[in-house]
């Protein structure tokens, strides 16, 4: 049979099957997908997929995040508890289904800037006494009203860039709130300073790459590392740069402040421990895998998760390695020090509760669920938000799952 | 399954494509390029068989139509018998042309999957790229790759279509030039619709996914072109003859090269084997 058919048409169907594999190979079709653009209809495309990974971030007794697909969701804790399946918006919740207009260009050629989108959401949103901000994968920063007054039917406040004009690039790392000004990185290398009041721009500042880390901002200076290879340290006021360290490769992680120490993860597989005045290097460490997750620092200690599959705890001031733990696989997550306990998610969902002297483990729970969003801590408790759309608070004290919730939100 | 692919293929020709990059001046355009060519140097004795093997398929065609014709309608089973008999004759494996393009297709797939993987054009793709990377220096430090590459976002698709007009451009000049014009017009409307749809169906593809890819496509392409140009003398079924010949001549001229690709064709199986190396 198959003789008879290359036979035939032994050229041509050679090449249906090649092209056919090839398509196959490569081709991400479904819907709600959401293409390297930022932004899409959903359906096939060779794009490949943005998921989004947002972590959740809270105050009066309401935890924040954005969902995988493109809402704001605000969930009331007090109302979850084990084994009572309460609707999602309870009392006191809400979300906020982000649409975004992508441009043509975006599109591909492909025709799509017709269509409504959803926007992908990395970055964990941020809070202040009346709003929550939260930027998009589709280049938008919004303004939400933290107290709506409908759960499901909001609009939002403000936006910037306004409706209409062109989108920033594509927004991965975090928002970081000081002083009634947002400061976040974007995909078309700029640093981005933008009031709190109405979203007003303030300033920019260029890189020369993508900036898909966060940056960090301490006494008028904010630091962010770029896809350029290079740590850049400019003035809260306006902008200008005070001064920019040149490293081996770009930066895997976003960079953390202790003291006079900067601290950040590249991705010759390094850590690096910077000097905030001008940038030197004070020590370096290397691990089997980027340090991908931004450290944490608590009593002169770093605790770097790793995907080598292992969490490392560094003397902050000399770099020298205390205690290793072994994880089933790699830490994208950002771990959280509680009481005394670090707390940690492996990507396949292992989440582990170590003593932060020791590295002795505390306590393990399987969530059975990828995750890779940067954890949160509020008391006790610890949410994670898996890539298979699940929020879950774990009581770190008694090693419990406390509530879980689908965040397949259904728009109403 | 995946695992054992990734290690044993696409690690390899990920890990190559991304050093490449630091060799290239850092130009992941310019590494995606070289490696296309090195791939294509590399694979070139299954191209020349593949070449070989559908060159000599296509000058038994006039043979095939006429058992065609003799046996088609009435008696399959004879006609399968007669056409297997036929190539026999000239020394011909139908699978000839078919084993070469599966030796390279994993090759080909490899070197597909590495480009997209290593442009990790979203946050998820830069995450899972970290779990392919070999230790080596050379690789670890060429880590973010530089995406632009003349006017083009080797990352994103091509906002002005030019790359989806190269796509399909060459890829129509390389199939016409092997593609002979059937003499039976079922078999020619056949032949026109596959030989218009496949570059049109990757001109499309083009306009959604990233760049790098179609690059990959233009640079694999032209090689093709380039390749069949030499080996079959000119621009094979791509020009017409500019000067008629009666058909007393055509048909002469055809035997005597139909019999000649047959005759070598025999030849180099006795000297070499089944796919003639």
């Amino acid at each position: 049979m198959l003789k008879r058919i290359f036979s035939k048409h032994n050229l041509s169907l050679g090449i249906v099957v090649l092209a056919l594999i090839v398509a196959f190979a490569g081709f991400n079709c479904g819907p709600g997908d959401l293409g390297a653009s930022g932004a899409s209809g959903g359906g096939c495309s060779g794009s490949p997929v943005a998921q989004g990974w947002s972590g959740f971030t809270g105050g009066d007794g309401i935890v924040y995040l954005g969902t995988m697909k493109g809402k704001v969701a605000a969930i009331k804790p007090a109302t979850r508890t084990s084994g009572v399946d309460v609707a999602f918006p309870g009392q006191g919740e809400w979300y906020y289904s982000i649409q975004v207009t992508a441009p043509a260009s975006l599109c591909g050629g492909g025709g799509c800037a017709s269509q409504p989108l959803s926007s992908p959401v990395y970055s964990t949103p941020q809070i202040d006494a009346d709003n929550v901000y939260v930027a998009t994968y589709g280049g938008k920063l919004y303004a939400l009203y933290r107290y709506p007054q409908s759960a499901t039917k909001m609009s939002y406040r403000w936006v910037y860039p306004k409706e209409g004009d062109p989108a920033m690039g594509a927004i991965v790392g975090n928002l970081v709130l000081d002083n009634g000004v947002l400061y976040f990185g974007s995909s078309d290398g700029k640093l981005y300073a933008i009031t709190t009041n109405e979203l007003q721009f303030k300033w920019e500042f260029q890189t020369g790459g993508k900036i898909w880390t966060t940056p960090v901002v301490k006494d008028g200076v904010v630091y962010v590392g770029s896809y350029d290879g290079s740590l850049y340290a400019v003035s809260a006021k306006d902008g200008s740069q005070l001064w920019s360290q040149k490293l081996k490769t770009g930066m895997a992680s976003s960079p953390v402040i202790s003291g006079d120490m900067l601290y950040i993860g590249t991705f010759d597989n390094s850590l690096y421990a910077l000097s905030t005045a001008d940038g030197r290097e004070k020590w370096r460490v290397q691990g089997g895998n980027w340090f991908w997750a931004t450290p944490v620092v608590v009593d002169d200690i770093i605790y770097a998760a790793c995907l080598d599959k292992r969490v490392y705890a560094f003397d902050a001031a000399t770099g020298r390695e205390l205690w290793r733990f072994e994880t089933v696989s790699p830490v994208p997550s950002r771990p959280v020090f509680v009481n005394g306990l670090l707390t940690g998610v492996s990507e396949s969902g292992e989440l582990f509760i170590l003593d932060g002297k020791t590295g002795q483990i505390k306590n393990t729970i399987n969530l059975n669920a990828a995750v890779v969003a940067p954890l949160y801590a509020e008391g006790n408790t610890v949410y994670v938000h898996s890539k298979t759309r699940y929020a879950y608070a774990v009581d770190v004290q008694t090693g419990q799952i406390a509530w879980k919730l689908s965040l397949d939100i259904e728009s109403k | 399954m995946g695992n054992i692919w990734d290690l044993i293929i696409l690690q390899p020709v990920l890990n190559i494509l991304i050093a490449t990059t630091t060799f290239a001046y850092h130009n992941f355009g310019l590494a995606i390029l070289l490696l296309t060519v090195v791939v294509r140097v590399i694979l070139l004795p299954t191209t020349f068989s593949q070449m070989r093997s559908t060159k000599a398929m296509q000058s038994l065609q006039p043979k095939m139509q006429e058992l065609q014709k003799k046996y088609g309608r009435t008696n399959s089973q004879k006609l399968n018998q007669e056409v297997m008999k036929l190539y026999k004759e000239a020394g011909i494996s139908p699978l000839g042309c078919l084993w070469p393009m599966l030796i390279q297709m994993p090759i080909w797939i490899a070197l597909y999957q590495s480009i997209m993987r290593a442009l990790a054009a979203t946050p998820e793709d830069l995450l899972a790229l970290a779990q392919n990377l070999y230790s080596w220096d050379i690789v670890r430090q060429a880590i973010p790759l530089n995406e632009n590459f003349l006017w083009w976002n080797l990352a994103q698709p091509d906002p002005y279509m030019i790359m989806a007009v190269l796509v399909a451009g060459t890829m129509w000049v390389q199939q016409k030039m092997v593609t002979a014009p059937p003499t039976d017009p079922r078999q020619a409307q056949m032949t026109q619709m596959t030989t218009l749809m496949m570059p049109l169906m990757f001109g499309l593809f083009t306009l959604s996914f990233p760049s790098g890819l179609a690059l990959y496509w233009i640079v694999s392409n032209i090689i093709g072109i380039i390749l069949q140009y030499f080996i079959s003398g000119g621009w094979g079924y791509l020009v017409p003859p500019s000067t008629p010949q009666p058909p007393s001549v055509k048909r002469i001229a055809a035997e005597t090269e139909e019999s000649q690709v047959i005759k070598s064709a025999a030849q180099k199986k006795k000297k070499k084997g089944l796919f003639g190396k």
